[in-house]
């Protein structure tokens, strides 16, 4: 490679550089440094206590737990959903599979609003159960418990579960199984020898993954959860913003980060392993219909399980935005035009919509612009060490938002760099969340194209500028849209970062409806819902617009898998 | 039909689709103990899902499947005793060479010392005597290829079924992998049925061809009468053949074509709309004081010449028809533009049916 071309690299990827060093290890170091200098003195003694403390222990302890009994019921209830899906075709399998991916992209503040307006004390089934059977309290009392969240949790990995084991299960070779049939294998010893075998790895991968969203879980446990439960990263926000003990947050934000960078770490270990080469094309693992009664129930009870966990609660959703005690109504609606008798905003609730377009404008902007800096980069030369590049600008993806946002509060707070009051904060902030996805968007499309035709072109004539306007950016335009379409749609959605760093007189969506459910009354309530409802449509238009763009023209084949199993942490 | 003892399997009337289309029509052929059966044909002929319907695998439509005088069709795949070689050979990746070949005998319960004996006994049959612990990624295709026929071979099946065994080889490694099969098959009296397209493989391997086009059988035959008198048009243009010539037979065993007649040796009935098969190597070059004068003659001008080592592929025009045949190199045939005479070897004269339409 000649030089100018290698300094032209670096030059490029200089900037990305400064802007992770400056958002993101900066924030990181800062963390690290008021957990083990509190007073600007090395005292290592908080951290000592801490991790002596029986709270906090148990606040660890309790992190975990409730991660590993998420993960359990979302395996135990998706794993059939997955075998459904890899082995049957069956009436409406398209419109299941849309509607699984609602999860996915479903801002976790939307989720809470959501079960809170299906289960909630004002909740539709306890208001419908109240006015039957004539109640004097709601019957259904699962607000502010664990198992609120931990439904929740179940809601929003089970379309990821289905989806990885569900696809490797469709990608195993079926005819490893008519050959086990044939070596005289009953339909159990070959399920038990061959197919779970094979399955394991995705299992385990998905498992991992599961645990690690319940574990990072932070929208959901806040606000279904209630006072009485915390997770690291509610602990984390409730000593940073409820009680201002930042070095005592910064210790806790020491150990979310370690206990997510091992996880992540495994996790990534874990699905190189499980990609060994047994996934046979997509054809020979053909679905096919259901014969047998049996099979007929299991399908048709797994699909009723699918609409009911997937469906109601977003049905519930947009009934309780327009129904009020009288019938329907659009009042909600309206009320989130006006600021009178509403204390809890300074400016009217509409305004958040328009503070997180723009965000999301800004967001999308400089993290496509950051990536096609970077991607030059680390698209060319693979070999030599770019896997480490690789691995350091994925690294937003181990840190949750709420360490991120945390960090940003505790850094960027004095000269020169005080941020503190600057509104740009959140669109960094997002910035940097949606960094990776953009990442893996674009990357796999640009190192698919060989470089036979970048020299092809050059040879008939193109300059290097021509060669990038007509090879690369040609190819990889849709890939370009699609990360950029994926930026928006996160930022839309970021709850943890925004927490810390959304100023109060322009707060984005998610701190909006975190704010109207947290306060008691039904025009509250309603807003929250008619918000969440709104918030809901945009990002799911977003999503649907990646599903178009990803089928649009036969464009070279961006490979997507990845992306879709990363679920959105926002 | 009449069950009679010495055939072991007995297909009759098999019919099967799939969501509506018609995948095997009406298919019959019985096979005797030891016989190894090809299924020849192109993709989407039906050959596959005639074997896996066999294997039971797939249900049929219609028709009967009787293995040593008995209907099998209630019988499920892994009770059968039938054993199945598959098309990239579905071996287990997480278990060794010798946990997949011992697999079957497993699910036989065989006691584990007779299952290591039979392990190492038939992983010396295929040459992989010391590959027992190896991984199936550390295999080649060819190696990959003999586990799955000791895998298969392992429990001893009553019926071997092997679906495209060497599709994924190439030419040199199937050629010699197609003649060692028939050794071991035949070494242990294996009655065996094996799918492919190919038709030299076709014919190195089996004792009797059955031609699937449409889902329709063409042809049940040995190799020998399949390549001596193909039944129908499209299993002559399937094995290779391309002088077709259209016309009638006369009852004098005549065969009139468009540019004139040929003798026609034991032709059989006069036929209005008949096919005749000139096989390329039944001509050679006239000389002066022939004394073969009364064979069939064909003369033309040679429009194209290929040398092909041993032979000449000479291509004539003769009316409309170009007619190609295999010469000899000596004496060398007449260049391209020159008029030509061949005298034809009336064994290489066939008058055939016409092409099968395909269904629907």
């Amino acid at each position: 490679m000649s030089r100018s071309r290698l300094l032209r690299r670096w030059l490029l990827f200089s900037p990305v550089l400064a802007f992770f060093a400056l958002f993101y290890f900066y924030p990181l170091a800062k963390i690290g440094l008021l957990s083990f200098f509190p007073d600007s003195t090395w005292n290592p003694g908080q951290l000592h206590r801490l991790l002596g403390s029986p709270v906090y222990g148990r606040i660890l302890w309790f992190t975990f737990w409730q991660a590993g009994l998420s993960t359990a019921l979302t395996l135990f209830a998706a794993l059939p959903g997955a075998y459904v899906f890899a082995r049957y075709r069956f009436f409406g399998k398209d419109l299941i599979a849309a509607l699984m991916t609602v999860p996915f992209v479903l801002p976790t503040v939307v989720t809470a609003a959501a079960f809170r307006s299906l289960l909630g004390p004002h909740g539709l089934l306890n208001t419908w159960l109240v006015d039957c059977f004539h109640l004097a309290a709601p019957p259904i009392r699962i607000d502010q418990t664990i198992w609120f969240f931990l439904l929740a949790h179940v809601f929003y990995n089970y379309s990821l579960v289905v989806r990885i084991v569900g696809s490797y299960w469709a990608g195993l070779d079926a005819r490893l199984g008519a050959a086990a049939t044939m070596l005289g294998a009953s339909s159990r010893q070959t399920f038990r020898r061959i197919t779970l075998p094979l399955l394991l790895p995705a299992i385990g991968s998905a498992a991992l993954l599961v645990f690690i969203f319940c574990f990072t879980s932070f929208g959901v446990v806040l606000i279904l959860g209630g006072p009485g439960y915390a997770t690291l990263e509610v602990e984390i926000y409730r000593q940073a913003v409820q009680l201002f003990n930042l070095p005592m947050a910064a210790a806790l934000s020491l150990i979310q980060i370690a206990v997510n960078f091992l996880l992540m770490w495994l996790h990534a270990r874990l699905s190189r392993k499980s990609r060994t080469g047994f996934i046979a094309d997509p054809a020979s693992g053909a679905a096919g219909k259901a014969d047998t009664l049996g099979r007929k129930v299991v399908i048709a009870g797994n699909i009723l399980f699918m609409t009911l966990l997937l469906a109601t609660p977003l049905a519930a959703l947009v009934l309780q935005s327009i129904s009020s005690g009288e019938g329907l109504t659009l009042a909600y609606y309206r009320a989130l035009f006006t600021t009178a008798g509403n204390s809890i905003f300074f400016v009217e609730p509409i305004a958040a919509v328009g503070n997180s377009v723009g965000f999301a404008m800004l967001a999308m902007m400089l993290s496509v612009v950051a990536v096609s800096f970077a991607t030059d980069f680390l698209a060319a030369d693979r070999a030599r060490g770019s896997s480490f590049w690789d691995a350091l600008i994925m690294l937003p993806l181990a840190t949750s938002a709420v360490t991120l946002g945390f960090g940003y509060i505790v850094a960027l707070n004095r000269p020169p760099f005080d941020l503190r009051d600057s509104l740009a904060l959140v669109p960094l902030a997002h910035t940097l969340v949606a960094f990776p996805f953009v990442v893996r968007c674009i990357l796999p499309c640009l190192r698919q194209i060989p470089e036979s035709l970048r020299e092809a072109a050059t040879l008939l004539g193109a300059s290097p500028m021509s060669v990038l306007r007509h090879i690369d950016l040609a190819i990889a335009l849709r890939a370009i849209l699609v990360g950029a379409v994926f930026a928006f749609s996160i930022s839309m959605g970021e709850f943890g970062a925004s927490s810390f760093v959304a100023r109060p007189h322009a707060p984005t969506m998610p701190v909006a409806i975190f704010r109207f459910l947290g306060q008691p009354g039904d025009l509250n309530f309603g807003q929250a819902m008619a918000m969440s409802t709104i918030l809901m449509l945009v990002t799911c238009a977003g999503f649907w617009l990646i599903g178009r763009l990803d089928r649009w023209r036969n464009w070279p084949v961006v490979s997507t898998q990845d992306k879709k199993n990363d679920r959105l942490r926002i | 039909m009449i069950a009679t003892h010495d055939n072991i399997l007995e297909v009759r009337h098999l019919s099967n689709r799939y969501e509506g289309r018609p995948l095997l029509r009406d298919v019959g052929f019985s096979l005797r103990q030891g016989e190894i059966l090809s299924l020849l044909g192109p993709s989407g002929s039906g050959k596959t899902t005639l074997l896996r319907l066999l294997a039971g695998l797939e249900t049929s439509d219609e028709g009967t499947v009787l293995f040593r005088g008995r209907d099998i069709a209630d019988i499920p795949p892994h009770r059968r005793k039938f054993g199945m070689m598959f098309q990239e050979y579905a071996l287990f990746p997480h278990m060794s060479v010798r946990q997949n070949v011992a697999f079957g005998l497993e699910m036989l319960h065989c006691p584990a010392r007779e299952q290591a004996e039979r392990v190492d006994a038939v992983l010396g049959m295929v040459g992989l005597t010391d590959f027992g612990h190896r991984h199936i990624n550390e295999l080649s295709g060819g190696e990959r290829q003999r586990v799955a026929l000791a895998r298969s071979l392992a429990p001893e099946p009553e019926l071997l079924l092997l679906d495209e065994p060497l599709g994924s080889l190439d030419r040199i490694l199937r050629d010699r992998l197609a003649t060692e099969i028939r050794a071991i098959l035949k070494k242990l009296g294996v009655t065996a049925i094996f799918v492919t397209h190919d038709q030299a493989e076709a014919f190195s391997v089996a004792d009797k061809i059955a031609v699937l086009r449409h889902g329709q059988l063409q042809q049940f035959d040995t190799p020998e009468r399949l390549y001596r008198r193909p039944a129908n048009v499209t299993v002559a243009r399937f094995l290779g053949f391309t002088n077709l010539l259209a016309g009638r037979l006369d009852d004098s065993g005549y065969f009139q074509a468009e540019f004139g007649r040929l003798p026609v040796p034991n032709a059989g009935h006069a036929k209005e709309a008949a096919t005749l098969l000139l096989r390329p190597e039944g001509a050679r070059l006239r000389v002066l004081d022939d004394d073969a004068a009364d064979n069939p003659r064909i003369t033309g001008t040679v429009i194209a010449r290929v040398f092909q080592g041993g032979t000449y592929r000479l291509t004539l025009q003769c009316g409309d028809t170009p007619l190609s045949f295999d010469l000899p190199i000596d004496p060398p045939p007449p260049a391209v533009g020159e008029p030509i005479d061949l005298v034809l070897n009336p064994a290489g004269l066939i008058v055939i049916d016409k092409e099968i339409p395909p269904p629907g």
